[in-house]
């Protein structure tokens, strides 16, 4: 009798667990990537930018090279925001906006220069300048992160 | 001890008889052998009316016992403290392998197969967090101070956007030969080729009203 109690208790606890965890802080993922476009050298690098200096070419941007200074996925709350040090000594601060039929909303700003709000989708990524830095631009590039 | 040389054959076999544990064939010879032998049927005798008294003794040391709670206590003497519930579940299982291994193998089996199969399937197809839209949308762009720059969004063919600020002043002055900084000087200011997005769908974005400090907004 005990024991079926427990049970009963455990299966219980096992079917809200997901409802309490959803209850709890909501968070979304994001791949965030500083690219530096410039016109020196002719340089992509890692090789898969090809793809965005592709997008740039067709929308008649001129850039020759394509380095990628930082990746990294990070978790946006909505509380906190979270900051990517970028490399000309600004902090782009990106921060979950909210969460609605599961789409979630996020909002990025550079200080001084400009800020999006981003609905995240499955498909395509955002690229936002993000200043100058020796001699090009900053992109940072904003990406459903990896599967 | 017996006068009859028959009799030592037969005594051994009395009490067995008078329990009633010995074979028809030998309980026929024993009864031939008492009605001619009258010291064997006296010991047989002797031997009913010790088991007599050994019954009638044994009743009276039964009267004595108390037998209140008795199958009580006799089944917590045997039934043994109910082990923890980790404990049992372990023991069922390994119960089950032991009694039912055949069963119990193919079913596990079946459901590792269709994990492999329905895991990988389920997190394919599903969208992680906060991703159920189709592509990623800008919803609004804004400036600060002090940069004097409009926001440019660009939407790409493959779903893309991209966000480009471009100097105000050198807009205003329809400066551009090449969008894209090239050296120091040049990067300071944006400049455009010379159909400068002229055939790519661009749009305008509110600015937030909301946001103390920005500015712009549109194209």
């Amino acid at each position: 009798m005990h024991s079926t109690a427990m049970l009963a208790l455990l299966s219980l606890g096992l079917l809200l667990s997901p409802l309490a965890a959803q209850a709890q802080e909501q968070k979304v993922k994001l791949q965030v990537e500083v690219v530096l476009a410039s016109n020196k050298g002719d340089a992509v690098e890692p090789p898969e930018l090809a793809q965005m200096k592709e997008t740039f070419r067709k929308q008649n941007f001129s850039f020759t090279s394509f380095k990628r200074l930082s990746l990294e996925t990070l978790e946006l709350a909505a509380e906190k925001p979270t900051e990517v040090r970028l490399p000309n000594g600004v902090n782009a601060s990106l921060k979950l906006l909210g969460l609605k039929e599961g789409i979630a909303t996020v909002r990025v700003e550079i200080p001084r220069q400009s800020g999006v709000d981003v609905e995240l989708g499955r498909q395509g990524s955002v690229y936002q300048r993000a200043g100058k830095h020796v001699g090009g631009e900053l992109i940072l590039v904003l990406s459903p992160p990896p599967k | 001890m017996a006068g009859n040389p028959a009799c030592e054959r037969f005594i051994p076999l009395l009490s067995p008889y008078i329990d009633g544990e010995i074979s028809p064939t030998e309980r026929v010879n024993i009864e031939r052998h008492l009605s001619a032998c009258k010291a064997c049927t006296g010991r047989a005798a002797d031997l009913r009316a010790e088991s007599g008294l050994l019954r009638v003794g044994l009743d009276m040391a039964v009267d004595e016992v108390d037998f209140k709670d008795f199958t009580q206590k006799v089944m917590a003497r045997v039934t043994p403290e109910k082990p923890p519930l980790l404990e049992r579940l372990r023991l069922s299982l390994s119960e089950m392998f032991l009694y039912q291994r055949t069963a119990m193998v193919s079913s596990l089996a079946t459901a590792a197969v269709l994990m492999l199969v329905a895991v990988p399937l389920l997190l394919g197809s599903r969208a992680p967090t906060g991703y159920a839209g189709e592509r990623m949308t800008v919803q609004a762009v804004r400036t600060y101070e002090p940069a004097k720059v409009a926001p440019v969004v660009m939407e790409t063919d493959n779903g893309s956007t991209i966000i480009w600020l471009v100097d105000q002043d050198s807009h205003s002055h329809g400066a551009s030969p090449a969008l894209g900084g090239g050296d120091e000087a040049q990067s300071d200011e944006l400049e455009m080729e010379e159909a400068p997005l002229g055939n790519v769908p661009q749009k305008t974005l509110p600015a937030k009203k909301d946001d103390p400090a920005p500015k712009g907004g549109s194209l």
